[in-house]
């Protein structure tokens, strides 16, 4: 132990290390303080403004003890296209009103209101993308941020924040901490812990969409090299996004009126899916739009001039970003149609991440995860809208109070002569960077693995001669750009780590996507259209073994409800 | 353009916007905050809103150019 001090320059232990506080992080925080264990909660940033969740955009999917739990359980396992965890469901469905009444008492206590009432004081709850039973609340974003900080401060938790961490610690039988580096101060950290959740988002390889540039994926990046199973990458999602600006809402905005043009000024999207039109899953928005633009009906627009007036407020009440980022540019999108584009957005919300089962564990004993880290098993592919949200409470909770059972039953914690040996590897890979006198900046590298994933034939329209084109030139990168890439600040060196990580995730995604011989979700093959529900419904699995990638696919258990064992097309 | 401008005149120093940035955007010199790295500001408006003088700008323009999809 006294080697590691001449090591690293800060050196913390706890019961349960909490890596990322938003709000499954926070959840999973409070709960394991409940516990009575010695909680520390790290951030990269600000706990409560950092990763995704502060920009919410309102909507929250809470099943309420009176709703017909069969029938919302079917909506979101057939809007899932049936690759949910059956059990995930029934738990999200059972526990997401509970939580939910629960952050809302402590922001009362606060003075802060989390769930939207209405003029009587009577949750608001509405349709929006993708309900067709099932219902959407509404929730404030920054005063739920703020209540879920001084929860987690109130408990006990000790935060500790502007700290990246890089690395797991591992033993053979269990997990024993975490390291990381300091974002301003450059100091590194090694926190050894009896149990850890991973709750720091994942991986939007700072593409477009507001708010998630801080999102980076080492959280996935670090389970993956310490041999976790990570599954549903191939369902790596997609927003849309305004083309000039980054605005957020869209859900809230469709189910207000809002609709997808082409350039024509069709109502595209009622061919792609007639039932419910823009309002379609994001699933086919994304992938119609870029059959349009593939068509020569491009490009294509997003219409809110049908919202009306009294549903205006609302959403400039709910989104005042968005609306101040159109005003600074003249437009008044109630009076004029804004150009529009798919925004990837790689593993963060449901697309894909650490594979866990009921407990929030993964394959290494003492790892939990949660959130958008997790593999967010409650939506299949993606099935209606603010489902993540309240699994982010959910699993957060769920992963705490199980963390906290682990860590009660576990030995004190000791680094063994090849932690110590690992931890030197780790910080040369971590400070390499700052040695190097020239080379590539992050920001460049960023910007060519971006322009590998982000053109419509890669990101949606793919087949096997796209996917297997990405593939090798992100291998390129990783093998020649990466060994060269330089930092002359800690800043800069953070970002060194963020592209290391990203370029990992994003080999393990197109890999995960190339496996998958068949449509569904968020995966459209042009070379295999038709979604295969007899040789295909697998779940899509990843890790590394001795720093190499590896991928198959698994079975799953559908204990509830059998899907139909046919072959259809999406479309 | 990102984060574009701090009226110095507004700003009380009070440090809201260094505490709470996402992407570590600014520093702080002697007590001021500054604009450091104006590139990596994701447009998300939380220094805006955080601050209580109102001495931020935010303009809407990405900081640094994206390859689109088509």
């Amino acid at each position: 132990m006294q080697a590691i001090k001449r090591i690293v320059n800060k050196i913390e232990t706890c019961d349960v290390l909490v890596a990322g506080g938003g709000t499954a992080g926070c959840f999973a925080a409070i709960k394991a303080a409940e516990k009575n264990r010695k909680v520390i909660l790290v951030d990269k940033g600000h706990i409560g403004r950092s990763g995704c969740s502060p920009f919410a955009a309102g909507a929250i999917n809470i099943c309420y003890p009176d709703d017909d739990k069969d029938l919302w359980f079917r909506e979101i396992v057939t809007r899932g296209e049936y690759l949910n965890d059956q059990e995930w469901v029934k738990i999200q469905l059972a526990e997401a009103y509970d939580r939910n009444m629960e952050i809302h008492k402590w922001g009362k206590a606060y003075g802060l209101k989390v769930l939207e009432t209405d003029g009587d004081g009577n949750f608001i709850r509405r349709k929006g993308r993708g309900n067709i039973h099932t219902r959407t609340n509404v929730i404030n974003a920054l005063p739920m941020m703020d209540t879920l900080r001084r929860k987690s401060r109130d408990m006990g938790v000790k935060r500790v924040e502007r700290v990246m961490l890089t690395h797991l610690v591992v033993q053979p039988e269990r997990v024993i901490g975490a390291m990381g580096l300091h974002c301003r101060t450059g100091e590194s950290y090694l926190f050894l812990a009896k149990a850890v959740v991973l709750s720091a988002g994942g991986c939007g390889f700072k593409s477009f969409f507001i708010g998630h540039r801080n999102l980076t994926g080492e959280a996935q990046y670090m389970a993956m090299r310490a041999g976790a199973h990570l599954r549903n990458l191939d369902q790596a999602m997609s927003n849309t996004t305004a083309r000039e600006i980054d605005i957020h809402g869209l859900s809230l905005m469709v189910g207000l009126g809002g609709r997808f043009l082409n350039a024509q000024g069709e109502e595209f999207m009622l061919r792609y899916d007639p039932e419910v039109g823009s309002r379609a899953r994001l699933t086919r928005v994304v992938v119609g739009m870029a059959k349009e633009v593939d068509a020569g009906r491009g490009p294509i627009y997003f219409d809110l001039t049908l919202v009306k007036s009294d549903d205006q407020k609302l959403l400039r009440h709910i989104l005042p970003e968005g609306f101040r980022a159109f005003e600074r540019l003249g437009i008044n999108p109630f009076e004029q149609k804004v150009e529009w584009i798919p925004a990837f957005e790689g593993t963060l919300a449901h697309g894909g991440g650490i594979h866990m089962d009921t407990a929030c564990a993964s394959n290494i004993p003492g790892l939990y995860s949660a959130g958008d880290t997790s593999c967010t098993p409650e939506h299949g592919t993606w099935s209606i809208t603010g489902l993540n949200l309240s699994f982010c409470f959910v699993s957060g909770a769920r992963a705490g109070s199980h963390a906290a059972d682990w860590a009660g039953k576990q030995d004190e914690v000791k680094l063994s002569r090849e932690n110590e040996q690992n931890l030197r590897l780790n910080l040369e890979e971590l400070t390499a960077p700052a040695k190097r006198h020239s080379g590539i900046s992050p920001d460049a590298l960023n910007y060519q693995l971006l322009e590998i994933l982000v053109p419509y034939r890669v990101a949606y329209l793919r087949d096997e001669a796209s996917l297997q084109g990405a593939l090798e030139k992100i291998r390129a990168l990783t093998e020649e750009k990466l060994p060269q890439i330089y930092a002359k600040s800690i800043h800069e060196l953070v970002k060194a780590f963020e592209i290391r990580s990203m370029l990992a995730i994003a080999e393990a995604i197109v890999s995960s996507v190339h496996y998958r011989r068949e449509s569904r979700g968020f995966v459209y093959r042009q070379d295999y259209p038709l979604t295969d529900n007899v040789d295909w419904l697998k779940w899509i699995m990843a890790t590394m073994e001795n720093d190499k990638l590896k991928v198959w696919a698994q079975d799953f258990p559908t204990p509830y409800l059998l899907p139909p064992r046919e072959k259809y097309p999406i479309f | 353009m990102p984060v574009k401008d701090i009226d110095y005149d507004r700003c009380s120093g009070c440090l809201r916007c260094y505490r709470i940035c996402p992407m570590d955007v600014f520093g702080v010199v002697s007590r001021q905050v500054y604009i450091a790295w104006q590139k990596d500001c994701m447009c998300c408006y939380l220094c805006e809103i955080e601050c209580p003088e109102e001495a931020i700008y935010v303009d809407p323009q990405r900081s640094q150019p994206r390859p689109f999809p088509w």
